[in-house]
Formats: C-alpha cells, structure tokens, sequence
C-alpha cells in the first residue's frame, strides 16, 4: 500500500505547495522552480529561483493559457536545463514526454510535481467572468481519465503528486512516486506517513466515473463526425486561423506541412478547376488539414483541449481529436505520454503488425 | 457624376442577378463571392463559374470569416487569371489585396473589382454564438435605414475607408436608404461600364456618395475618436502594453488571419526566436525569474514594425483572438500614426510604392538630431 507523506494546507494547497517549493529552493535541491505564476490578468510559467516570486505562485491556475509542455519545449529544446522542479498538470507532463520523444525538449533535469487536477476552465469563459473559474470546465477536462497518477495508465515520468482529492481539509499529501521523489521528501524533511489508501480510493472512483462518462460524450462525438459529411458540417465553419495548430504541444514543426507551396496553384490552374466543378469552395479543402493534422499527431495526442480553446468559431475540435487519438492509440496499444521507455508507434518497425489490414 | 444601373431588387438579390448575367454573357469566366455551405450554411469564399450556382452567393453577408484579399493572394500568388474574374471584396479586403500584390502576393491581372461602399460586419464570435437569422434581420433593417448596425466590428465602427478607393463597380449600401428595394451599381471605370452593358435596367448619370454616406462618415470618424482616446488612456508606456498584452496565449491567430503578415516563415518563428536553455538561465540569475516562452510584446512590436504600414484595419486579429484582446484597435492606432507621418493610406492605390521601400533623400527631418 502506497503512503503519503501529510502537510498542512490550512491556507489551500497552493500555498502549501509553494512552501515548500521554497524550502527546496534554500535547500539547494532544486537550481530553479518552473511554475504558474499570477501576472496582471494572466498566468504565465515562470522559472524562478527567488522565494518572493514564489509567494505569487498559482499551482494550479483556474486556466490554461500556455500547455506546460510547450514551456519545456522553449526552455530545453536546444540542450538539458540544469536541475529544476516542474509542476504541471498531468496533461501537460504527457505532452513533454511526447515533445522528447520528438526530440523537443530534454527533461534529463527535470523533477515533476503534479497535483490532482480538477480541470481547467475555457479561457473565453473565465476571461468574460473570472468567478465562472472552476464552475464550467473544458468539455475534455470533464472526461479526463488522467486527472492524477491513477489507473493502469498513469504517467510514469511523476516524481511527485500532491493528492487532495480524498484527503482531509486543511492538508496535502505528498506521495513519492520515483526513487528521486523519494529522496526529495526526505531531504525536505517531510517525515509524517500515513497510509493513502483513501486517496487511491477516491481517484479510483473518480477515474472509473470518469471512462464511463468519456465513452459516453465521445458516442456522442463519434456520431457527430461520422463519415464525409458529418465532418464537412462540423468543420465548414473553420476559418483557416489555425490556432489550433498554433496552441497544440504536440505540432511542433517550424513550417507545417500544409502552409507549403505545392498545395498552391496558378490562377489559370484553378480557374480551370473551377470551370469543371462549377464551384469551388474554400471549405473543399478544409478537412484535409485537419484531417493531415490528425494524422500527424493523433498517436501523441494528450487530450489537453488547448485546440478547443483557441478555436474561435468554437468548433469541438479537442474532442474529435481525442475520440480519434483514443482509437488509433488504442490500435497500437500506446498511451501518449504514459512513459518515456515506449517509442512512438510510427517511428518503429514490426514486422508482424497491423495484419488485420492487410489484402486478404 | 458617374453612370449608373439600378435594378428594383434587394441590394443583394440585384447583386447576384448581376454576377449571375457576367457569368452568363460570358463577360467573365468567374466569380468570387461569399457563399453558403449547402449542409451547415457556414458562410466562407467560393470561385463560382456556374451561373445557376449563384443561389448560394450571399454577397454582402456581414460576416468576414477570413479577409477575401488574402483569399485572392492564394488563387493568384503562383500565377494570375487568365480569363475575366470578377471579385465581390469589401473596401478593407481590396485594399489588402492592394497590399499583397505590391508585394508580389498576387496579381490583379484580369480581375474586376465590385465593391460596396461598406456598413461593416458583425465580429465572428457574434455571428457564431447569437440567432444568425435575427442578426440579419436586425443588420438589414437599420442599414436600410441609412443608419450603423450595432455590434459590428469596432473596426468597422470606427472605419473612415468603407467608399471603395479603386473599383471597378461599386454597391452604395451604408448611408444609402432603400436598399432593401433597390440596388445601384455604380460604373467607376471603363471596365466596370463595359459590364453593365445588355444588363437589364436603364443606365443613367447619379453621384455615388450622398449625404448619408457623408452622415456615416462622420459618425464613424467620431466613434475613432473615442475609441483611440480611450485606448491611450490603457496603452500608456511598457506598463500599460505589458497589461493589455498579459492575457496574450501568444497562438499567433492575430498573425495566420492578418491579410498582410504574409511570410511563410515568420521572424517570430524562426530559429532567431529560439534560446538557449543558458540564455534563459543567464536571465534567471539576473532578475530572479523569467517567463516562459518569452517575447510577448515583442512579438506584438514586431509584428506592428512590420505590418503598420500596410495595415487596412480589417479587424481579422480582433476576431480571432481567444483572450479577447483589442489587437485591431490597437494596430489602428500605430498603423494610423506611422500611415500619417508618410501620408499612406495602404492598398489606396497600387501605384503608390511602399514607404519603406522607398528612399527618399529629404524625408523624415523631424526625427534627426
């Protein structure tokens, strides 16, 4: 049975967290803390080394503005930082080892800290009315399986999770979840165990709430986009802004694969095209970017919802793509982010896979 | 004066009617105009070419999902028309197509402009969330009256340049009355008189602007007024950019959907952009902390050092953005400051050369010591 080591949180689990994040400061265990912190109306990662800033710390920020692996992403993806504690929500630590899979970030020196996640709230919604923060979620975040390092899949690269979720009020534990997480706590001196049975149970519970009601919306999804012309309706009000490329921690490529010159024609070529159709719409060729998208991300995709955030007509792209990743994720028998051992599906070869699609 | 054609006819049902007989005089090949999608009725560009298509044309339907200049930059960049195409732009989408063929993003070759003089669009975040038909309903009714729609875009509110500057027909729509009953189009051009020959309807001699595109004028100038005073009251110094900016996701929406950033790659993507994990650790021992990804404002700088000239106010950014922030309004105030010192107006005319570059030996005295 797992134990948990217990802090007081009498003032929430923000700050206990980030008490104790300073005390690993002047411990000298960790260089720097890479961490949400409040800025005017915003919350941004900092990294820090300063005990002051850290007062302004939000552990778990009521949104997500920026997807922590990208963070990790802009501060590694030229070499290993030195050693710094992370904390993010658990999406956001599968999107960093999807990034160093794809050779985007280096997370030799990074120690993670994760908090049981109650979700994030759409940034329209909170920034319309910061007090809707927590009351309205993001539709992935309240389907999310992955909320805590609960389950069969949990993500292997936690160091640390703080559990709130069936704990007492007015406490945190934290449970060690590596060798290193292990000996963080004891030199933070953290040495009151108590045995987190109820903690497992709770997430447990939550989790097993959670895949019958993601089975349940993602129906509802899959029915939404079936076949040619369902995702032709869902997807005729894009407007091409991209941002959900933009936003995704996974699309990582400089220059994407659809803004490259060989879709364009000449003019002549596509009056041409046109005189054979009779019309020709901009939305005829919509769906092959989103649909190239997802093929090109899918089996990394963490389910974050930073997609359906920053889509501005609103269309539930998060969860489409979440459906189809679960599928195709599910076909390789690959959990993004779970682990960094497991090599991305497509960059291995077997030679007795996928039979099943083959000429009979 | 100028020649005239009017057909008794909605704005937009003689609109199409008459895209509808180019198509079938053969006057042109094509058109590209604003059309429903047949399952959802989402609204996006479609080049046209079967005259009985031209049922699902919605002209002048006050949304913009994407600027059509930039639309146009994709069908022509690689290669002009070869054939007669006529294109239904808004004022703000001709200029931006202006922009991008000055910088070889397109080609006006065997393009014929129809524009309107324009009562502006609804943002797309209103077009998506409120009763499209009820909008519609309400955006007719008052324009019909000669009046402003509510609600519309703040740039479009505030826009001084809804008279089309270079086409070759024009629709007044904004300060016009009647339009529900009648449709005017106006011949700017030998090009644009050529079209409206054998069209059914008596040609005759009429101003284009009128009062009430004079009234229209000036309520839009005032609304600027308002809009750029209570902006600089927020966008004070650094501290003030640096608040306005502090929501920022940094997706770059206000970039993929501005007509004018047309760079494949752009500097703020580029390896330029990228640090070392040293630079940022050289910065955390300096100042205590550093924020990642960095660059925010000078992103938003940047960007307006390199698009401020050329920027038509369209408003794509504004829609766009998922935090809300009032990028439009805050390009119009830089683009119109720096458009004012070299007396540009972008995509006014495509003879007119960009300012910077340009070299002028006596030019810009009052900034040197």
């Amino acid at each position: 049975m797992k134990e948990g080591h217990v802090i007081k949180a009498t003032e929430g689990t923000s700050k206990a967290i980030a008490e104790l994040l300073k005390s690993s400061l002047e411990k000298k265990i960790f260089e720097a803390i890479l961490v949400p912190i409040r800025t005017n109306e915003g919350y941004n990662y900092v990294l820090t080394n300063n005990t002051d800033l850290l007062d302004k710390a939000e552990i778990m920020p009521p949104v997500m503005p920026v997807q922590g692996g990208k963070v990790l992403q802009a501060l590694t993806r030229h070499g290993k930082s030195r050693r710094i504690a992370a904390v993010m929500r658990m999406c956001e630590i599968r999107a960093a080892i999807e990034l160093s899979k794809l050779e985007q970030t280096d997370l030799e020196n990074v120690f993670f800290i994760s908090v049981d996640c109650t979700g994030v709230t759409p940034l329209s919604d909170y920034l319309e009315n910061p007090s809707s923060a927590g009351k309205k979620l993001r539709p992935l975040c309240e389907i999310c399986t992955s909320f805590s390092v609960v389950g069969d899949d949990r993500v292997q690269a936690v160091d640390m999770q703080a559990g709130t979720m069936g704990v007492d009020k007015g406490q945190v534990w934290l449970i060690p979840m590596s060798a290193d997480g292990e000996s963080v706590l004891e030199k933070l001196g953290i040495d009151k165990k108590k045995d987190a049975g109820n903690w497992i149970k709770e997430t447990e519970k939550l989790q097993k709430q959670r895949i019958a009601a993601r089975e349940k919306a993602l129906t509802e999804t899959k029915k939404m986009v079936k076949g040619l012309n369902g995702l032709v309706k869902v997807f005729s009000r894009c407007i091409e802004c991209h941002n959900c490329r933009s936003v995704c921690p996974i699309c990582y490529c400089r220059l994407c694969f659809s803004d490259k010159d060989t879709f364009r024609e000449t003019g002549a070529e596509y009056l041409d095209r046109v005189q054979a159709q009779g019309v020709m719409k901009c939305t005829d060729e919509l769906l092959q970017f989103h649909l190239g998208r997802m093929s090109h991300m899918c089996l990394s995709c963490v389910s974050c919802g930073m997609c359906e955030d920053a889509c501005p007509v609103d269309i539930p792209v998060g969860q489409i793509f979440s459906a189809v990743a679960e599928k195709t994720q599910a076909i390789f028998d690959y959990v993004a982010g779970k682990s960094s051992d497991e090599k991305q599906p497509l960059r291995t070869f077997e030679l007795d896979e996928l039979t099943e699609v083959e000429d009979k | 004066m100028t020649k005239m054609l009017k057909i008794d006819k909605t704005v937009s049902d003689g609109t199409r009617d008459f895209l509808r007989f180019l198509l079938e005089s053969k006057k042109v090949q094509s058109v590209a105009v604003l059309t429903r999608e047949g399952t959802s009725g989402e609204v996006g560009c479609s080049l046209i070419s079967n005259p009985e298509k031209m049922a699902e044309a919605v002209p002048f339907c006050p949304v913009m999902p994407y600027n059509a200049g930039e639309y146009l930059s994709s069908l022509t960049s690689k290669g002009p028309f070869d054939g007669p195409v006529a294109v239904v732009l808004r004022p703000c989408e001709q200029r931006a197509f202006v922009e991008l063929v000055k910088r070889q993003q397109g080609s006006l070759d065997n393009i014929i402009i129809i524009s309107s003089i324009c009562p502006g669009v609804y943002p797309l975040k209103t077009f998506v969330h409120e009763n499209e038909d009820k909008l519609l309903k309400d955006y007719w009714s008052v324009v019909a009256d000669g009046k402003l729609p509510e609600g519309i875009r703040d740039t479009c509110s505030c826009c001084e340049n809804f008279v089309p500057a270079e086409a070759d027909i024009v629709i007044p729509i904004a300060g016009e009355k009647d339009t529900g009953k009648g449709c005017k189009l106006f011949a700017k051009t030998e090009k644009g008189a050529e079209l409206l020959k054998e069209m059914d309807g008596k040609i005759q001699e009429s101003e284009l602007e009128t009062k009430g595109t004079e009234a229209i004028r000036q309520l839009r100038q005032k609304n600027e007024e308002k809009m750029l005073a209570n902006l600089e009251k927020k966008l004070s110094g650094l501290d003030g950019l640096v608040e306005m900016f502090s929501t920022c996701i940094g997706c770059h929406g206000c970039r993929s959907v501005c007509p004018i950033c047309y760079c494949r790659l752009c500097e703020f993507d580029s390896s330029r952009s990228e640090y070392e994990v040293q630079k940022y650790e050289s910065e955390l021992y300096k100042k205590g902390g550093v924020r990642i990804p960095p660059g925010t404002i000078a992103f938003q700088i940047g960007r307006m050092i390199h698009i401020g000239l050329s920027c038509v106010s369209c408003g794509m950014c504004s829609d766009v953005c998922p935090a809300d922030i009032p990028v439009a309004n805050i390009f119009r105030k830089v683009g119109k400051a720096v458009q004012d010192v070299f007396e540009y107006i972008p995509g006014k005319d495509p003879e007119d050369s960009i300012p910077v570059t340009t070299f002028e030996e006596d030019e810009l005295r009052s900034v040197e010591d």
